[in-house]
C-alpha cells in the first residue's frame, strides 16, 4: 500500500458522511460549547475532579443514601462534593434526604475519570480546554468542556482514572474571558443504558430512531446509506440482546464490511448510533452533541446483522429484487 | 435548477445537463480540483471532464448526492493528474503535505507484498470513519477526501489551527492501528 492508494481509498468515502462533513456547526453548537472554559475554570478553583463518563444529571434532586462523586449547586456552582481527588471507594455521604432540600443540584454518579500530570491548556479556541492525560500509562489528549469529555481517546481509558486540575484558575485561564457558568439541563446516561432504560427507571433519552443501511453500488463503488424511521418496539428486543454483551476494554471490534446502523435522535440531533456489522460485532458510538461517555463494543449473534438488514428493508419497503436490478435506488 | 430536474435531463439525454451542472456545481468541482492540483487549467480540465463522465453515467446511475457524485468523479480526475505530476516530480505542495501525513498511516508489517484491493480498502475506510465521532471524521473528510489545508478546516467549523491539528494525527494514529489490525501491511 502506498500513502497515494491510501489517499484514493478516501475518495469511497460514504457520499452522506461526506455531506455531513460539509454542514458548519450550528449555532446551538456553539452556544453548547460556551459553557466549557467557565465550567473547567470553576472545577480548576475548587481543585476538584473533573467526572466524565455517564455524566451530570440535571435537575436530579439528591436521594439520601445515593453516593455522588461530585455534586455542584445549579445556580451558585458551589461543590459539594468531593474535596478532593476521589478514589473509587470514596461516597460522599449525603444527609439531607430529597424531600427537605431547598436546592437542586446537578450529579455527577461515579464513572469513568481522567487523571491529568499537567495544567490544563486554553487552546486558542475558549470553547475548549485541552489536557494531557495519563491512562494506563499512555498519554493522550483529552477535550473537556462543560466538564464532560466531548472529544478525546476513549480507548483504554478506564473507570479508575482520574483527572486532577491542579493549576489555579487565575493561571489557568488568565486571558480567558469566562462567560457567566450556566450547567446543561440534559438527562444523560450510558449508552447501552438505554437499552434497559425501564430497569433503570430513566427516561429514553431519544426521541426518533433511525434505521440506516448501506450498500455499494459494486459497478462505480458509489456508497448509498439508506435512512428509514424505525419503531422502538419493534428494536426494542434485538436492542436488548446487543446491549446484554457489552466487551470490556473498548476493544473496537467492529470491522465488518456490512453494517447496519440505528440512530437515536433527540430533537433532531443525532445523541449516539447503534452499529451492527455482519462479523458478531457491534458499536455504539455517541455524537459529539451528546452526552454520553466513550465508544462501548458488543459481540452479536451473527445473525443481528441480517436481522436488523431485513427490517431495514421491510421499512424501506424495499424487496431484494429491487436491489438486485437497480442498486442505486 | 434542483438535483433531480438536472439528473432528469441526463436521463432524457438532454446536453442542457452538462451546462446546468456547471452552472450549479461547476466551481464547486473545480474547489475539489484545486485543492489537489493547485493549477487553474488542470482543474478546469477536470471539471470538464467530469461533465462528460456523468454524462456517460448517468443512466443508468442515479445518484442520490448528486453534488457528491460530481465530487467524487472530479477527486479521482484530479487525482489520475496527480499521479502524472508526481511522476515528473511536480507534485503541488499541499497535496505533498497530504500524501506526507498519510505515510504514517501506512502499518509495517510482515513485508509480504499483497495485491492491494482498493475497493476493499474503500471500504475498510469507511468503517474507520464510521467509529470516528463526527467531529474527527469530518476533520479527515475535510482533509483527505477534500485535499482542504488545515487552515481552511479550522475556518469551516470555527476551531483552531491546533485543534484540527491535534484531531488530525490522532486520526492517524487510530487509522494505522485500524488498518494494521485489518490486515493492511506493506
Amino acid at each position: 500500500m502506498t500513502e497515494l492508494e491510501l489517499f484514493e481509498a478516501f475518495g469511497k468515502a460514504n457520499s452522506k458522511l461526506l455531506e455531513e462533513s460539509e454542514l458548519r456547526p450550528s449555532v446551538r453548537h456553539g452556544i453548547w460549547y460556551m459553557g466549557a472554559a467557565a465550567c473547567i475554570a470553576l472545577c480548576a478553583l475548587s481543585a476538584v475532579v473533573i467526572r466524565s463518563g455517564t455524566g451530570n444529571i440535571a435537575e436530579e434532586r439528591i436521594t439520601e443514601g445515593t453516593s455522588y462523586d461530585t455534586i455542584l449547586h445549579e445556580e451558585t456552582g458551589e461543590v459539594l462534593a468531593p474535596e478532593t481527588v476521589c478514589e473509587d471507594d470514596d461516597v460522599y455521604p449525603v444527609t439531607q434526604p430529597a424531600d427537605e432540600a431547598d436546592d437542586v443540584y446537578s450529579v455527577t454518579q461515579p464513572a469513568i475519570s481522567y487523571h491529568a500530570d499537567t495544567a490544563p491548556q486554553i487552546t486558542d479556541d475558549p470553547q475548549y480546554i485541552y489536557m494531557t492525560t495519563v491512562s494506563d500509562n499512555e498519554e493522550t489528549g483529552v477535550m473537556f468542556s462543560e466538564g464532560e469529555v466531548i472529544e478525546g481517546e476513549h480507548t483504554g481509558v478506564t473507570s479508575e482514572t482520574t483527572v486532577n486540575l491542579t493549576t489555579p484558575a487565575e493561571e489557568a485561564f488568565e486571558d480567558t474571558e469566562l462567560p457567566q457558568l450556566t450547567l446543561p439541563k440534559y438527562v444523560t446516561v450510558e449508552p447501552y443504558f438505554v437499552l434497559f432504560a425501564e430497569e433503570h427507571g430513566l427516561e429514553q433519552p431519544f426521541d426518533d430512531i433511525r434505521l440506516a443501511y448501506d450498500f455499494y453500488d459494486t459497478q462505480d463503488n458509489l456508497s448509498l446509506w439508506k435512512t428509514v424511521p424505525a419503531d422502538y418496539d419493534d428494536l426494542r428486543p434485538m436492542l436488548d440482546e446487543i446491549g446484554s454483551s457489552p466487551v470490556e476494554g473498548f476493544d473496537r471490534g467492529l470491522m465488518s464490511s456490512s453494517i447496519v446502523s440505528l440512530i437515536f435522535m433527540h430533537k433532531g440531533e443525532e445523541m449516539f448510533r447503534v452499529t451492527v456489522g455482519n462479523d458478531g460485532n457491534a458499536i455504539v458510538n455517541p455524537s459529539e452533541l451528546s452526552s454520553y461517555g466513550g465508544c462501548v463494543d458488543f459481540k452479536v449473534s451473527p445473525d443481528m446483522y441480517d436481522r436488523l438488514y431485513q427490517l431495514a428493508l421491510t421499512l424501506d419497503g424495499v424487496s431484494v429484487s429491487d436491489m438486485a436490478e437497480s442498486p442505486t435506488e | 435548477m434542483d438535483d433531480n430536474a438536472i439528473i432528469e435531463l441526463y436521463n432524457r439525454r438532454s446536453e442542457r445537463a452538462l451546462t446546468e451542472s456547471n452552472a450549479k456545481y461547476g466551481s464547486y468541482c473545480r474547489t475539489v480540483a484545486m485543492n489537489i492540483l493547485d493549477n487553474t487549467e488542470d482543474s478546469e480540465e477536470c471539471v470538464n471532464d467530469t461533465w462528460l463522465r456523468a454524462w456517460n453515467s448517468i443512466p443508468p446511475k442515479c445518484p442520490r448526492i448528486l453534488r457528491m457524485f460530481f465530487a467524487k468523479i472530479t477527486r479521482n480526475l484530479a487525482l489520475d493528474r496527480l499521479k502524472f505530476m508526481r511522476r515528473d516530480k511536480r507534485c503541488p505542495a499541499e497535496a505533498a503535505l497530504i500524501l506526507d501525513e498519510l505515510s504514517e498511516c501506512i502499518p509495517a508489517g510482515s513485508g509480504v507484498e499483497t495485491e492491494l484491493d482498493s475497493k476493499e480498502l474503500g471500504a475498510a475506510i469507511n468503517i474507520f470513519l464510521m467509529q470516528l465521532s463526527q467531529r474527527d471524521r469530518n476533520f479527515m473528510l475535510r482533509r483527505y477526501f477534500f485535499a482542504e489545508t488545515i487552515s481552511s478546516i479550522a475556518k469551516r467549523y470555527s476551531v483552531s489551527e491546533n485543534v484540527v491539528s491535534v484531531s488530525l494525527s490522532r486520526s492517524r494514529k487510530k487509522l494505522e492501528a485500524f488498518l494494521l489490525k485489518e490486515g493492511w501491511e506493506i
